[in-house]
């Protein structure tokens, strides 16, 4: 009935103690969280840049439309999450931006 | 005779139907080690007891050079006959037709058995295998995919409906099965995805095979879209004979009673170590409680520290919800949550009582789990138990803390028996975590804090890591010997076999989905 190969246990800790155990794809596959830089804009989908507004050193305020980001058939306004200083435009028109892809750090 | 002439042009008519998409095509299928529409029908359903409709159905495609075209049946079979004596209504597309592509003729198929399982109220079997919408059709193949979605929600709860993913399965056509309540796949055969390799390629610029991106192995390990998973079809017909075993033809039956073995036969005791935090696997202890040690497990391979699946007692057909120390340390988590919820409520609407064996030592910690929605997640456990009406019987094996305590079946989501095996430890926190919290002031205060926090980790475990705390306020049934299990299950499940129980009139719950 129960198994006697040797089962290579690794160590899972919870609030209540640590247990020993087997861990699973999903588990192992899991990414590591990072916390968000404000000043880094990425691109949440996606997509192709069509027209940007804006170049380095310019100053912004929060809304003020930044480029155009084709994505999911859709011609997206991308706009300013926050007041800054444009330092570096990562990508030109005609650019292909995976999902999570940095398009412009602020300072 | 006249009459024999007629019926030798429809045998004739029919032969050219069952010839499908032609040598050629079929040697292809073959060649992908897949049997045709109705060799997988024959291959599933007792011998000679399938019955075809609709066989001489022809498409209604009008564009783009379908008109004067011939499709045999459409690309799919449709008809019914029965599994062990069991009758179901069955469909198959036939990928030799037009790559087994989805029209109007052939939506309006399968929308028909569909339509005689419901109102026969038989399970529903259906395999898939199909390159998607035939495009020549347009919105008539949208319609069609419309009109069977509608159908599987209808369904939903009243008959069980089983897919069977024996190809490709792509774009809209993976919602039918989505709905379904078990989807078995097989090992480099069944293809599941909403958008193809191809399409990810041109738009993300993503390189993925379709086997990685959605192959049999994605959907049972890592998304959980598939319950089942095989390495041959032949294995797969197999685990869909057993499963309808198991369940009922529909809701307002039980499953068959099945004879089983006698009582008291295995030795519990012998499977669980006494030491908490030891790994073992829950399965042997349900094998260890059901006739013949018969258990059929649902998603086996995904979110593996929970085990859900079937067995029986008495004959009786119950369901098995069970934390799985062996993987995470049996841990719930979103996916494990979202698994055993969803058994749970296949359970309710099929008149299966749920025992729960229990031994978690709570829920993952992370900000992954958090993020994830572990909150929502975790209370759609909390929901299907609150609700389920079903016989429910929970016994505690070891581990019962804090919200893992209430969510796997307690007494106050209304568990008809809870029993707990006397090394149970059932408190708001495991011993480490409440000893540092409660003597926080004593431990920081001691000369030697490390062994202070030993003592009171000690004193903690005496006092409140045992079954008799929660004994005593009645939310444990009966502490019971580990070798008693079966008896004690058993007998609850005897008594509560005309349980009638009453919720509010409502139209519907809103579960947190």
């Amino acid at each position: 009935m129960s198994d006697e190969k040797e089962i290579p246990y690794e160590i899972i800790e919870t609030r209540h103690g640590r247990f020993l155990t087997t861990v699973n794809e999903m588990y192992r596959r899991r990414r590591k969280w990072e916390p968000a830089t404000p000043e880094h804009l990425l691109s949440s989908i996606p997509g192709t840049v069509v027209s940007i507004n804006v170049k380095p050193g310019d100053t912004v305020k929060v809304g003020q439309e930044l480029m155009i980001f084709n994505a999911m058939k859709m011609n997206n306004r991308i706009t300013s999450p926050l007041r800054g200083i444009v330092k570096t435009i990562h990508v030109k028109i005609g650019d292909h931006v995976p999902k999570g892809g940095l398009i412009i750090e602020f300072e | 005779m006249p009459i024999d002439d007629k019926i030798q042009e429809l045998e004739e008519r029919k032969e050219k139907v069952f010839s499908g998409g032609g040598e050629s095509a079929i040697a292809k299928q073959k060649a992908m080690g897949k049997l045709t529409a109705r060799e997988r029908i024959v291959a599933l359903l007792d011998a000679g007891t399938f019955h075809e409709y609709d066989i001489f159905v022809e498409h209604s495609g009008q564009d783009f050079g379908m008109q004067g075209k011939s499709l045999p049946g459409d690309g799919v079979v449709i008809g019914t006959g029965s599994i062990g004596g069991q009758p179901i209504a069955i469909f198959a597309q036939d990928f030799t037709v037009a790559g087994g592509s989805l029209g109007l003729m052939h939506a309006r198929k399968i929308t028909k058995i569909m339509d005689y399982a419901l109102n026969m109220r038989l399970p529903l079997i259906g395999i898939n295998d199909s390159g998607g919408a035939r495009i020549q059709e347009g919105v008539n193949a949208l319609a069609g995919y419309g009109e069977i979605f509608f159908r599987n929600t209808l369904s939903s709860g009243v008959i069980p409906q089983i897919s069977v993913i024996l190809g490709p399965c792509a774009g809209g056509a993976v919602y039918s099965p989505a709905l379904t309540d078990f989807v078995f796949v097989v090992d480099n055969i069944s293809k599941m995805f909403i958008t193809g390799p191809e399409v990810i390629k041109t738009v993300l610029g993503e390189e993925i095979s379709m086997e990685e991106l959605g192959g049999a192995r994605v959907h049972a390990e890592l998304t959980g879209n598939a319950h089942f998973f095989a390495n041959t079809e032949e294995e797969c017909f197999q685990q869909i004979r057993k499963l309808i075993s198991f369940i009922p033809g529909n809701n307002t039956k039980k499953a068959v009673t099945e004879p089983g073995e006698t009582l008291e036969k295995h030795d519990i005791s012998s499977i669980v170590p006494v030491d908490p935090t030891i790994p073992y696997d829950v399965r042997n202890v349900i094998r260890a409680l059901v006739d013949d040690s018969d258990f059929i497990e649902v998603m086996e391979l995904f979110a593996g520290n929970i085990v859900v699946g079937f067995g029986r007692i008495n004959g009786e057909t119950v369901g098995f919800v069970a934390n799985q120390p062996l993987v995470l340390a049996g841990v719930l988590d979103c996916d494990s949550s979202d698994k055993a919820a969803r058994f749970i409520r296949y359970c309710d609407s099929f008149n299966i009582p749920i025992v729960t064996l229990e031994d978690l030592p709570g829920y993952l910690p992370g900000i992954d789990q958090e993020h994830a929605g572990v909150i929502r997640h975790g209370a759609k456990l909390l929901y299907a138990y609150s609700e389920a009406t079903v016989p429910k019987i929970t016994v505690i094996l070891r581990k019962a803390y804090g919200g893992g305590y209430i969510a796997m079946g307690s007494k106050h989501l209304r568990a008809d028996f809870v029993f707990a095996w006397p090394n149970a430890e059932i408190a708001v926190m495991g011993p480490e975590g409440a000893a540092n919290i409660i003597f926080k002031k004593e431990i920081h205060k001691a000369e030697n804090p490390q062994q202070m926090r030993k003592l009171k980790i000690q004193e903690y475990k005496d006092m409140f890591a045992n079954p008799y705390v929660a004994a005593a306020k009645g939310y444990i049934d009966s502490v019971i010997a580990p070798d008693e299990t079966r008896r004690f299950v058993s007998h609850a499940l005897e008594v509560s076999k005309d349980k009638t129980v009453y919720r509010p009139v409502k139209k519907h719950g809103i579960p947190p989905f």
